[in-house]
């Protein structure tokens, strides 16, 4: 299994400070959603990628794997934003008569379709330049820049924490329920899953009261506070991305001027 | 004032369960400061319930306790003071780390101590170099074996510097050399600091190579303190409580007894069964 907070822990971008990490990929999000270009797009992909690969340390092949993955269902979608109805075949690029009307691709169709299909590949690296970086308790923090509620981040910190042990609990108990042949037929199958759900439950009960238990032997007074290791970060290379993105805007605005439908 | 020769002390311990069972059932117990006691008691004895005492999570019905000769007071303030001095680390470690980082689990009982950021930084540093989770930093708790776990754990409660360290039984689920590394960790932190160390534990093998004080509990009562020798000389008192003489031990009675060994003493591990054999020998 591929999982994305494995690498963000591991990432030699780890220590940079997670604000700058989002005054990156946000921005730039931002632009290539509303450029729409094509070119802009690729190159956007290339960028994020690299800096993944190359800074971050996320091997190529998970990195494509991880930026690949909603591939399918990216390629439905645009297919269905390229094909388009009518009822004579004059516009169309390639077309097929079927019930009286015609149905196929016409340029604006597949024009479109390709712009999406690339903005929204780069959309999505820009998103893991963040998420492959950063691991979730280091997110905490900005959420508290932006003044989300503790509670809230605080909760997402459990939630995030005892999925694991919820899901190995889960793992564990559905073994023992399977070698004792828990799962052979229809009827067992109910019985053990519903056995299984309702120990699950009371399991993560005893489990949040022992937390409790731990948290209060340290001092737990109702907020979770934590220190955060210390980031790196300068005025520079907020300085210096204000710029980069600025520069970005401009290539945009050039590409747009062009006029070319395939920029 | 007089230094107190005892850091901890209980007379007439009880408590009971909501549910009716009774955890403590008129328990004494007495910890020497800078000593390293281990609590022995078979599963069910009461000696989890005991450790949640001592730092004020639990409520004796009865019976009182005094840290460092003062009773535990339960205002919020003065449990505040108490659990920065009692340090507790449980069994399992996946109840005690709550965060999914091991830096920010580590800094929690500090940032409670409302240190500025920058000591607290400092402190957490040394403390994951002291106990060598500083590589496992780069990984989320949950990628963690139990053993880095249970190392974690302990770091999040020595930050904290307590001048008494509660361990629930430290060295069950570790292999062979994870309980070792981690009792010996405990002993040079105890030569380093002089810090007061109390393990809970069933593990009677590790008792005489790292403890110096002995308490049995059953059912919920002090059954006795002492040395280990003393403690270990009471055999039948140990096996009628579900407990037994460590195998070292076990193995010296059956020479001396069935075989007609004359040696001299009893010996529980594994040094001072070769002296003495080596004794024996020489004679
Ligand atoms: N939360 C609880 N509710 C009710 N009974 C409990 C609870 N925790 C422990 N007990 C009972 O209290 C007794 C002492 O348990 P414990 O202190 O955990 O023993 P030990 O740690 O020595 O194995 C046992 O009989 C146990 O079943
Ligand atoms: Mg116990």
């Amino acid at each position: 299994m591929i999982t994305p907070d494995f690498y963000a822990s591991q990432s030699r971008l780890r220590l940079i400070d997670p604000g700058l990490k989002l005054f990156v990929a946000l921005p730039l999000l931002g632009i290539c959603l509303w450029a729409d270009s094509i070119v802009l797009s690729i190159a956007i992909l290339i960028f994020t990628g690299s800096i993944l690969v190359k800074g971050g340390g996320v091997p190529l092949r998970i990195y494509m794997k991880l930026v690949f993955l909603p591939i399918s269902f990216l390629l439905l979608g645009t297919v269905t934003i390229a094909l388009a109805i009518s009822d004579t075949p004059g516009h169309f690029f390639f077309s097929f008569y079927v019930f009286g009307k015609y149905v196929g691709f016409t340029e604006t169709g597949i024009l479109q379709a390709t712009h999406l299909f690339f903005k929204a590949l780069a959309a999505v690296s820009c998103l893991f330049s963040l998420s492959l970086t950063t691991p979730i308790t280091d997110l905490e923090f900005i959420a508290r820049r932006f003044r989300v509620p503790g509670v809230l981040v605080e909760m997402t910190g459990l939630v995030y924490r005892f999925i694991f042990l919820l899901l190995d609990s889960a793992n564990t108990m559905r073994t023992a329920q399977l070698s004792r042949l828990g799962y052979s037929g229809f009827a067992a199958s109910f019985r053990s899953l519903a056995s299984l759900s309702s120990s699950l439950f009371v399991h993560s009960l005893q489990k949040s009261e022992d937390l409790f238990i731990g948290l209060e032997s340290r001092g737990y007074t109702g907020n979770l506070t934590v220190s955060r290791e210390l980031y790196e970060s300068r005025r520079e290379w907020y300085a210096a991305f204000v710029v980069f993105h600025l520069a970005v805007i401009a290539a945009a605005l050039f590409l747009q001027s062009l006029r070319g439908n395939w920029w | 004032m007089v230094k107190q020769p005892f850091l901890l002390e209980s007379s007439g311990l009880h408590y009971t369960y909501p549910d009716g069972t009774i955890g403590l059932d008129g328990l004494n117990i007495n910890v020497k400061k800078g000593s390293c006691t281990a609590l022995l008691g078979s599963n069910g004895a009461g000696k989890s319930t005991l450790l949640l005492s001592i730092n004020g999570i639990l409520r004796p019905s009865s019976g009182m306790i005094l840290f460092n000769g003062e009773a535990l007071d339960y205002s919020r303030h003065g449990l505040e003071a108490l659990r920065k001095r009692v340090g507790v680390v449980f069994q399992n470690p996946d109840a005690q780390l709550f965060s999914a980082s091991v830096y920010q689990d580590i800094s929690f009982g500090l940032c409670n101590l409302g240190l500025l950021d920058d000591d607290v930084r400092e402190r957490v540093e040394a403390v994951m170099k002291k106990t060598g989770v500083d590589a496992l930093r780069q990984r989320p708790v949950h990628r963690l074996s139990h053993g880095q776990k249970k190392r974690v754990a302990l770091a999040g409660v020595l930050v904290m510097e307590p001048d008494l360290l509660v361990l629930d039984e430290p060295t069950a689920g570790l292999d062979p050399k994870g309980a070792s590394e981690i009792m010996h960790f405990i002993k040079d932190l105890q030569a380093h600091s002089g810090i007061t160390v109390l393990i809970a534990t069933h593990d009677i093998e590790m008792v005489p190579v790292f403890c110096d004080h002995v308490c049995v509990m059953d059912a919920g009562k002090m059954l006795l303190q002492g040395s280990p020798d003393d403690v270990f000389a009471c055999r039948e008192l140990l096996r009628n409580v579900g407990l037994r003489l460590p195998r070292i031990g076990h193995l010296m009675e059956i020479l001396e007894e069935k075989e007609g060994f004359a040696l001299s003493g009893a010996a529980f591990t594994v040094g001072a069964a070769r002296r003495a054999l080596v004794a024996l020998k020489n004679n």
